[in-house]
């Protein structure tokens, strides 16, 4: 479980988050939504350690993960998805998946170099997990192709594969609609319901997509200028006054088009 | 998966994607060219009537090939720029010369390899900064290490031989005695043969990918659990050691390893071959430093020209064949199989996989740089 407490952070003089509270129970899907500039990135880059906060605890299964540095947060089974799909450009999406999974090598880089029964025994998991992944996804035709030469949509879904891959028991998904067709956004939800199931995760899902938030979440929170302005589930929140004035006060995305 | 089958049918890669596929994966150079390549050079020697002056560019052929490699290990796969390799070489040759002079009667194998840790420990030590700095900073980092260790050499007194430098002593293999331009050759192409094998192996491992990860996308690759600096610095004494040992080859080629040797234009040779030959290319690094080595030799003649000659071919090669000559089986297969593919860029999206127009990637910026909720 992951539970945030207080959670404060600026820049200068913005207020990105203002005493944020938030918590994302074991195997459940919620969903952050808010206009654009709220601060939902910025929960996100919190709790995966790309951000220090002011105030505010952070804490993972009850272990305080804002001590940590970045790359150790996946240690923890916290993966993450990104708005702007990083993904390794230069590698094919099998290894692009794979580096997902290499946290969990020991081998330092002389065992590596030399290949040592333990390297390929990772190297062999590796693989057979990234194909696993890529089944899910219904992907496993690309599975060679280099990662710079997809397709936007195949690159969300390469993105999302490789938060997905270490079995985390948590992922942040940054916007993983963004920029899909219609009919890719109806593939993605139902991958996304799928995730606790077959993953054992939790997911932590920030997005505009209304129809694709309301679709897959138990619980949605609302922010907007930092703060959480609404909290319950898709139905209470669609309905909540406070939440339409804020969409429309912020941004012409109407709140109340998801059905 | 059963469920939606049209959609997955329309998510995965179709038509020219495949084709685009099928060129890539038939480009990679087959075990079978390894082996001819390597009977080339086994029995190369001997159609050359064992001249001596062949085999010694030769040799010189092989070593900076495993340095242009080392350079690519750096650049081409691991996204760090250097202009400095040739002070990792320096310190290779100069370790091999004091090692073998002070302790005469150790086997050829320890000078070798520590002519590769001594300069593997250089690399950490540069790279423990380096590792910092990004593009041009690195550049100019490199450049200032590249161009102290030849003048480092030359104020070394005794230790390093100042002015007139160092006499490498001949080495022992078994009974050979390396005094001789052919069993050099031969320990040159041996130590390039095990070094490549080792680079492809780190290259085929979760340190290799953590190279290629942080080339790729250095800010988003914490969250994938990659602790960069950290793996900078991994890279830059890998690197430096495949480097050190090129360097002890160097130094039982030349027989003598002299300050002079070293100076910037030789770093600038490397820099030019890994960029001839591709980055990220193990055989255009090789193909690339054995082609600049025989434009050099021919450029000799020309006397003060010879380094503008170098220039203009690696301009001209550059024209030619953008993408260095590694590209250019790939560039051959696309022309056949369908212009399309070679036209759209690297990173921009033709179609997107439902139909619509896709949307050109976001350009990378930090993952901590946008605050957007």
């Amino acid at each position: 479980m992951l539970q945030i407490e207080d959670l404060s952070l600026s820049f200068g003089g913005v207020q990105a988050i203002d005493g944020l509270n938030l918590t994302v129970p074991d195997g459940t899907i919620t969903a952050l939504i808010g206009p654009n500039g709220a601060g939902k990135t910025s929960v996100l880059n919190v709790v995966n350690g790309f951000f220090r906060p002011q105030r505010g605890r952070v804490l993972h299964d009850g272990l305080d993960l804002l001590s940590l540095p970045p790359y150790a947060v996946i240690q923890r089974g916290i993966a993450r998805s990104f708005q702007n799909v990083a993904l390794f450009g230069g590698l094919s999406v099998t290894d692009n998946l794979i580096v997902g999974y290499d946290h969990r090598s020991r081998t330092g880089a002389l065992r590596d170099m030399l290949h040592t029964p333990k390297v390929i025994r990772h190297e062999r998991t590796a693989r057979q997990r990234a194909q696993e992944v890529l089944e899910f996804l219904g992907i496993t035709g690309i599975a060679r192709r280099r990662a710079d030469e997809l397709g936007f949509g195949e690159r969300k879904l390469v993105d999302l594969g490789r938060a997905l891959i270490a079995h985390p028991s948590l992922v942040l998904l940054d916007e993983p609609a963004s920029g899909l067709a219609e009919g890719q956004k109806a593939w993605l939800a139902e991958v996304l319901n799928r995730i606790p199931a077959e993953f054992g995760a939790a997911v932590l899902v920030i997005d505009h997509d209304m129809r694709v938030v309301m679709g897959v979440s138990s619980r949605v929170i609302v922010m907007d200028f930092g703060r959480k302005i609404a909290e319950g589930t898709p139905d209470e929140v669609r309905s909540d006054p406070v939440v339409i004035t804020a969409y429309l006060g912020g941004s012409s995305r109407g709140a109340a088009d998801g059905h | 998966m059963s469920r939606l089958p049209g959609r997955v049918a329309a998510l995965r890669s179709r038509g020219r994607r495949d084709l685009a596929a099928a060129a890539r994966s038939a480009l990679r150079v087959p075990v079978l060219v390894t082996l001819v390549v390597l009977v080339v050079a086994l029995v190369f020697p001997r159609f050359q009537g064992w001249n001596t002056t062949v085999m010694g560019l030769a040799t010189e052929a092989l070593t900076y090939g495993l340095v242009t490699m080392s350079l690519n290990l750096l650049m081409g796969y691991g996204g760090q720029v250097s202009v400095g390799q040739g002070g990792f070489l320096a310190v290779g040759a100069y370790t091999a010369a004091i090692v073998a002079t002070h302790f005469g009667g150790l086997p050829f194998i320890v000078v070798l390899l520590l002519a590769g840790l001594v300069t593997a420990a250089v690399g950490l030590l540069l790279g423990l900064p380096a590792g910092r700095l990004r593009g041009h900073y690195l550049a100019v980092a490199t450049l200032g290490f590249g161009l102290a260790v030849p003048e480092i050499a030359l104020n070394g007194g005794s230790l390093t031989g100042g002015y007139t430098g160092l006499i490498m002593p001949p080495q022992n293999l078994g009974p050979v005695t390396l005094n001789n331009p052919v069993p050099v050759y031969y320990l040159a192409l041996a130590v390039l043969v095990v070094s490549a094998a080792a680079i492809r192996g780190v290259l085929t491992s979760p340190t290799g990918r953590r190279f290629m990860a942080v080339r790729d996308s250095q800010d988003t690759a914490p969250a994938m659990g990659i602790n960069v600096g950290r793996t900078k610095v991994v890279l830059f004494t890998l690197s430096a050691f495949f480097c050190g040992l090129a360097g002890y080859v160097f130094a039982l080629n030349n027989s003598i390893v002299e300050y002079s040797s070293f100076d910037f234009s030789l770093s600038l040779f490397f820099f030019a071959a890994v960029i001839v030959g591709g980055l990220g290319s193990m055989w255009g690094s090789l193909i690339g430093a054995a082609l600049l080595v025989v434009i050099q030799q021919e450029a000799v003649s020309l006397g003060g020209f010879s380094e503008a000659i170098l220039g203009v071919a690696v301009v001209i090669a550059l024209l030619l064949v953008p993408g260095g000559l590694a590209a250019l089986p790939r560039r051959t297969r696309a022309a056949i199989a369908g212009p399309r593919i070679l036209r759209r860029p690297a990173g921009q999206t033709g179609t997107g996989p439902g139909g619509l127009p896709g949307q050109p990637p976001a350009p990378s910026s930090p993952a901590g740089a946008s605050r957007e909720g």
